[in-house]
Parts: C-alpha cells; sequence; structure tokens
C-alpha cells in the first residue's frame, strides 16, 4: 500500500492519460450544469503562473510613471520572466461616469492596456498611446502581445484615494466586498487586431501555456492599479498620504465583467478544451488513487479545510438561486467537518472523500475535486504542461458509416434523447452581431438572424447526418457519404473527433430554451483561476482574478503559492496550509 | 498592402468562406490551408479574391480510380480537391491526379494540412511545395503518397501582409456572417443590458 507523505514528486512525471487510471465519464463531468459548477484549482492558470513567477525570482520595475495630478498619463511597469522582459503599458485617461460601461460595445474606458515585448522606447509608448486607447479600432504590432482595458470601480477606487490622502487605510469592509479598484471588460490575445500571434508566444519560455500571456497582462494590471491608486491619494493628500498596505494590497485583485465572448471558444477549440479537462480528471483520479495518508498529512486538513469554510462565508451574490446553492455548498462542507478527519484516516481517503459527495450536487463534487488537487499538490503539480493540443479535428473517410452510427451512440445519448420537434430545444441561436463583433444570444422565435448562426446547433446536425446516412449502407465510407453531403463535414468531424477527445464536446443543447451560458463562462473562468462567481444574468457575471495571490512584492515569499479559497482579512495572513 | 497577423488572416477567412455560402466544414478547412500557406509568410491573395468573387462551388466531382491512382479530372475547385483527397485516403491510393486546380496555392495547403502528421509539408517530385505554390499551376498534379513529409514550418511569420483587394474582399464577405444590431439584441444578447458598471 502506498502511504503519502512528503517529498513525494510523481506529479512532474509523465502528461495525463495514464491509462492506469480511472478518470470519471465525460457524460458526467461535461455536462452542462457540472461545467457550470466548476471552481479554481491549483493547476488554473493564474496559479500556475505565480508558481512560475515565483520559480524565476520575477522582480517588478516601474519603468516609468507619467500620471499627472489628476492621475492621468500612463506608466509602465516591466517584469522579467524566462529570459525575457515584458512590460505592461498602462494609460489612464479622464472619463465621463455615463461613458463609463463595460459592455463591449463601449468606446472609452478610464484606464487600457497592452502587454510589450520587452521594454517600450519612448517612441513606442507614444505610438501605441493612441492605438491602445481606442483597443479595437487601433493598428498593432507584433510587439503588442496582449490587449486590455478596464474601469475604476465607483464604489471603491474614490473612497480608496481619500482614505489613503488622509493617512489611513480604506475600509477593510469595502475591501472584502467589492474586492478590486479596477475591473478589466476584455483582455485580447491571439492575434487578434493584428496583435502577436499565439505561435509567436507560446514560443517565448513562460508564456507557452494557455492564456499565460494574458495572466500576465492582468498580473501586472493588478500593480498598475495599485500605482495608480497610491499616486492619486499623493496627489490629493500630498505629505498627510499614505500608501495603501501590503494586506490590503493582497485583498485586492482585478475584477472582470465576462459576457458570452468567453463562450464559444470552448466549442471553436475541442481539442484544447479536452485537455484542460483532462488534465483536470487525471489530477483528480491520482489523488482518488492515494491508498492512504500519513497521521501528519493527515492532521493537515484542518487550515485548508477552515480556509474553505471561511471563503464559502465570504461569497455573497445578488442572485437569489445562486446564493441557494452558496448556502447549500455552506451547509454540506458544514457537515463534513464532523467526518473529514476520520475519512481522511481511511484507506483511499480522497476516493471516500469524492464518494461522500456523490449526489448532493455538482458545486460539492467540483469543490471537493478542487480541496483534495490542493492537498496533495505533489500528485497534481506538472500537468499543466500537459494543457496545451496543437491537434486540429481531423477527417477520416476511410469510417464506415456504421462506425460512425456506433460513435453517435456511444457519445451523444444527450443529443438523441432531446425532442428535437419541440419548439424549446431550438429556442435560442448564437451568433455575431455587427455591432463591434460581439457574440450575442438570440431568441429564435423573435429575432432575425438564425441563418447567420454560429455552428452550435450540435444535435440537429446530428439529426441532419442520421437522416443522411439511411440512403447509404452501413459499409459505405464517410468519403462517399461527404461526396452528396458536404454540408455535413463539420459534424462528421466533430463526431470523429471524440473517440480521440473524449472531454471534447459540451454534454449538452446550447440552443436550447434552458441553456445558461454562464455554465459555460463558469467552466473556462475556473481554468483562469477566477473565484466568487457573482452572476447577473444567465449570461453575464462578474469575477475578481489574482484577489489573495502575492504581490509584485511578496512574489519572493516561501509561501508564494499558499493564496487557494482566499479569505479576506483585516491585516492578518491566512494561514498557510503547508506551514 | 494590408499587414495582419496570422489569425487575423485565418479568422476572417473561415468566416468569409462562410459568409460566401460554404459550409462550415468546407470554411473550416479553405481557412486552415490558408493557415497553413501563411505560416510559410505565402498569403495567395490573387486567390483569395478570385474564390469570393466567384459563385461558391457545389457538390463536388466525384474523383475516378485507376489502378492505384486516384484521378479528378475537369476544371478542380476547392471542393474537389477536399473531396479527392477523401477518397485519396479512403481508398489508399498510392497517387492522386490532379488536372486544372483553379485555386493551387490553397490546393496545396488543403493537400498539406491532411498530411499525416497533420502540419506535415509536402514535396513534390522535384521540389519543395513552395516552388509549385508560387508558379503557375502545372495542367496536372500528381501527388504520391511518399511525397508527404513531417517537416512543418518551426514557427509562423511574426506578420504577413495581403493585397487590399484580397483583404477588403475577406472584410466583406466576412460581414455576411454578422447580424445586424437591433434594440432587443442590444439590450439582451449579451445578457448585460445597456450598461454594467458597480
Amino acid at each position: 500500500m502506498t502511504i503519502i507523505s512528503d517529498n513525494q514528486n510523481e506529479g512532474q512525471a509523465g502528461c495525463a492519460q495514464d491509462q492506469a487510471l480511472a478518470l470519471r465519464a465525460p457524460q458526467d463531468v461535461m455536462r452542462l450544469e457540472a461545467l457550470g459548477a466548476s471552481f479554481p484549482h491549483r493547476l488554473s492558470f493564474k496559479r500556475t503562473l505565480i508558481r512560475k513567477l515565483h520559480e524565476q525570482g520575477a522582480t517588478l520595475t516601474i519603468q516609468e510613471n507619467a500620471l499627472d495630478d489628476e492621475g492621468f498619463g500612463h506608466i509602465v511597469l516591466s517584469i522579467p520572466f524566462c529570459g525575457r522582459t515584458y512590460s505592461l503599458i498602462g494609460y489612464s485617461r479622464a472619463l465621463a461616469d455615463e461613458d463609463r460601461t463595460d459592455r463591449v460595445i463601449a468606446t472609452a474606458w478610464d484606464a487600457s492596456f497592452c502587454l510589450f515585448d520587452g521594454i517600450p522606447t519612448k517612441d513606442d509608448i507614444a505610438y501605441l498611446a493612441d492605438e491602445v486607447t481606442h483597443q479595437e479600432a487601433g493598428i498593432y504590432h507584433e510587439k503588442v502581445m496582449s490587449l486590455s482595458r478596464a474601469n475604476k470601480s465607483v464604489r471603491l477606487f474614490a473612497h480608496v484615494v481619500e482614505a489613503l490622502s488622509c493617512g489611513r487605510q480604506p475600509d477593510h469592509e469595502m475591501i472584502a466586498k467589492i474586492g478590486y479598484l479596477m475591473r478589466t471588460t476584455a483582455v485580447y490575445g491571439n492575434g487578434k487586431f493584428g496583435i502577436a500571434d499565439r505561435d509567436l508566444i507560446k514560443s517565448h519560455e513562460g508564456l507557452d501555456g494557455p492564456f499565460r500571456a494574458e495572466m500576465l497582462t492582468v498580473f501586472l494590471i493588478r500593480e498598475f492599479t495599485f500605482q495608480l491608486v497610491d499616486h492619486c491619494a499623493l496627489m490629493k493628500g500630498g505629505d498627510a498620504a499614505v500608501k495603501l498596505s501590503a494586506s490590503m494590497r493582497r485583498n485586492l485583485g482585478v475584477g472582470n465583467s465576462t459576457g458570452l465572448g468567453m463562450a464559444p471558444f470552448l466549442i471553436h477549440h475541442p481539442n484544447l478544451f479536452h485537455s484542460w479537462i483532462l488534465v483536470r480528471e487525471t489530477a483528480i483520479a491520482r489523488c482518488r488513487q492515494i491508498a492512504a495518508l500519513d497521521e501528519d498529512r493527515q492532521a493537515r486538513y484542518h487550515a485548508l479545510y477552515h480556509r474553505i469554510e471561511a471563503h464559502l462565508a465570504q461569497w455573497q451574490v445578488d442572485d437569489e438561486s445562486y446564493q441557494v446553492v452558496i448556502a447549500q455548498l455552506r451547509q454540506d462542507w458544514s457537515t463534513l467537518g464532523a467526518m473529514i478527519a476520520d475519512m481522511l484516516a481511511q484507506e483511499m481517503p480522497f476516493e471516500v472523500l469524492m464518494r461522500w459527495t456523490d449526489g448532493k450536487g455538482d458545486d460539492l463534487v467540483a469543490l471537493m475535486g478542487s480541496f483534495i488537487m490542493e492537498y496533495v499538490p505533489e500528485v497534481t503539480d506538472g500537468l499543466e504542461d500537459c494543457m496545451t493540443q496543437a491537434r486540429d479535428p481531423a477527417l477520416e473517410p476511410k469510417m464506415t458509416l456504421s462506425e460512425v452510427a456506433h460513435l453517435i451512440a456511444d457519445h451523444y445519448q444527450w443529443a438523441l434523447a432531446l425532442d428535437l420537434d419541440a419548439p424549446e430545444s431550438r429556442a435560442q441561436f448564437w451568433y455575431v452581431s455587427e455591432e463591434k463583433l460581439e457574440p450575442r444570444l438570440g431568441n429564435a422565435y423573435e429575432e432575425e438572424g438564425q441563418g447567420r448562426e454560429m455552428p452550435f446547433a450540435m444535435a440537429y446536425y446530428i439529426a441532419d447526418l442520421q437522416k443522411a446516412m439511411v440512403a447509404f449502407d452501413g459499409d459505405a465510407l464517410v468519403a462517399e457519404l461527404l461526396l452528396k453531403h458536404p454540408e455535413l463535414r463539420y459534424i462528421v468531424r466533430r463526431i470523429q473527433n471524440v473517440s480521440h477527445f473524449s472531454y471534447a464536446e459540451v454534454h449538452g443543447n446550447l440552443v436550447g430554451q434552458t441553456c445558461r451560458p454562464i455554465d459555460l463562462l463558469r467552466c473556462k473562468l475556473s481554468f483562469f483561476g477566477a473565484s466568487k462567481f457573482d452572476p447577473r444574468s444567465d449570461r453575464w457575471t462578474r469575477i475578481t482574478l489574482y484577489q489573495g495571490a502575492p504581490t509584485a512584492a511578496d512574489l519572493d515569499d516561501d509561501a508564494a503559492d499558499d493564496w487557494a479559497f482566499w479569505v479576506v482579512k483585516d491585516g492578518a495572513d491566512t494561514p498557510y496550509i503547508n506551514a | 498592402m494590408a499587414d495582419l497577423s496570422v489569425n487575423q488572416l485565418v479568422s476572417e477567412a473561415r468566416k468569409a468562406a462562410l459568409g460566401k455560402g460554404y459550409s462550415f466544414g468546407q470554411a473550416d478547412d479553405i481557412a486552415r490551408a490558408i493557415e497553413w500557406l501563411a505560416g510559410f509568410g505565402h498569403v495567395p491573395s490573387d486567390e483569395i479574391t478570385r474564390l469570393l468573387e466567384a459563385p461558391p462551388e457545389g457538390v463536388p466531382l466525384c474523383p475516378q480510380r485507376q489502378n492505384q491512382t486516384l484521378i479528378q479530372e475537369g476544371q478542380i475547385g476547392l471542393v474537389d480537391v477536399m473531396a479527392a483527397l477523401d477518397f485519396y485516403e479512403a481508398y489508399e491510393a498510392e497517387a492522386l491526379q490532379l488536372s486544372k486546380l483553379s485555386y493551387p496555392a490553397i490546393s496545396c495547403g488543403l493537400i498539406a494540412k491532411r498530411a499525416s502528421p497533420p502540419l506535415g509539408q509536402f514535396v513534390d517530385e522535384t521540389g519543395a511545395m513552395l516552388s509549385v505554390i508560387c508558379q503557375d499551376a502545372p495542367d496536372i498534379l500528381t501527388l504520391r503518397r511518399c511525397d508527404f513529409t513531417a517537416d512543418a514550418p518551426s514557427a509562423w511569420p511574426p506578420r504577413i501582409t495581403i493585397e487590399d483587394e484580397a483583404y477588403q474582399m475577406l472584410k466583406r464577405c466576412a460581414f455576411e456572417t454578422y447580424v445586424p444590431s437591433s434594440d432587443q439584441s442590444r439590450e439582451a444578447g449579451a445578457g448585460a443590458g445597456l450598461n454594467d458598471n458597480d
């Protein structure tokens, strides 16, 4: 029997797809409701970035602070990372209150940013000033690796400036409740609007992981907000002003308003999505396989368990149905408290814990997955290197139609079970609006444009395919079918792809009346590392990134990685899990 | 000339093909063929313009099998190349003979993307793939299974350029995939109303 104790490092060896592991079935994991219950975990992108920054001994340099008395101008922050230097150029501009909106349709923001490859010259900064402040309308080159913009939290920013200018720290309750000084409304990468392609970025060591450049951008935006608020306080209060304290900074992240724009990515990149889920599932399966914990490791649950308990207590949202789920989660977690010590002493302790969540709801299952991954990082860390996927879905023209039929039966039961004639089964359609190319969701019965929808009606495409297949023998080849029905090329390829990438497809009807896009958003955001989801509708949520993360000044701290399930505290540090 | 990232070009190409009337699967293949070419720094501006000016191709021609050679005759459009490649793979033919390619460069991109491994570089009997792409199409292009190699561009070029006419055509056709805004879509389509502040 394997006893897990300290100093084991199995996670570094080998990537995902360990055949010996019993991974959870896609039919369970890929349901929309299950995806919509996702929690961030230690392989989430911002966690792995912070670990890498810590490992690299990265230190932040303020290259230039060119803000005026009102806090308008620009700041350049640079950080060395894996042999290169990256700089955030942040432009702060005056913005009328009536122009401040987080919607993509906005054309002006309090601040706009780009991540620059290297240290920008004065000419670079001057050229990009006009382009970056116009975001999508700007003209860019490959030195620009990401593009972003943010608005001030109207509630918090002015309060913090006022408090600091008077020589006192801001109100802890407000910091805890809001959690950010600025909220980004978009972070663009991968060649958008002519910035550097992902292909170029991934060739830079350290930025090869998914969304690494974007995560680095947001980390630096957080530092920008600290610089900005300190500067504004100094301009206002002069000698009386104080800087934002280290503990206050730690409690502040970067807000983000996320709408539908995030969701199509998961459908358009099925194999990348598969690799994310596969890594998470492999990590959980590895934990479940652990035969036993020694007494020392058993005793360590305490700090993490109670931190999660406190974290859940601080998670407050306006959405009533969401708050009900959170309340149930708190109750279940509290119930666990009386049993967890005994459970961890049993054989296969994490299997016991996961079994205990059976039937108790997707949120608890997801939370437990994140908990056990955090508990034994030695079996999970290193898997993040497997979260990229270069292979595109490939057509297999030699496959027989009977094989295709088997794949449909094996992987698309959720689609076959739908009543496709029911009006509610195709009540919505996904499309890109002419207006700033924003992805939107339309009512199929009330709005025009369904003929231009994005290809998300998988169940209907499968029905079309099955109808076409009737005219062929089972021995007929895909090539023969597609000669007569070239319009089926897309769905045939997706179906074939799932036989190799089983987590590539969402098991849910994305065009049905009951589809909640926020489920897709939460899943993707959990991989970013977002927490405390605050839904504003079924297709829009606010989140906070990097709340509790080490600031740039804390990166060399030995406990720099210890900020999972952060609890906002007034001045005191959260106890370290592994101390 | 327009200066673009590769992803910008590929994204526009996918939408443009879709807007022109190609199916989702065909549009994706066309975009990936253009991506492969762009990876070598080659953007077939003229072919892109001609492809998007012409009406969308209909049902593909059926390739003929002669012994171990698969032959696609006539004036061959992109959907014909796709079908020929499907049968080439399905029948495990030794050779594929294509005559009168309407879009030789994009066709070569389609061929290369179907090589195994997927990003394999095609080399003809006399020289590199790019020499075929950059010159006028031969009347008959014969590809043999052994011509596919594992070589691929090590990295995309940081920038690519495309003729203005082709880029404008891409954008015009891509525009056909967008849905005009209405008050309802602006208000509710993205889920956050017209404003979202705190």
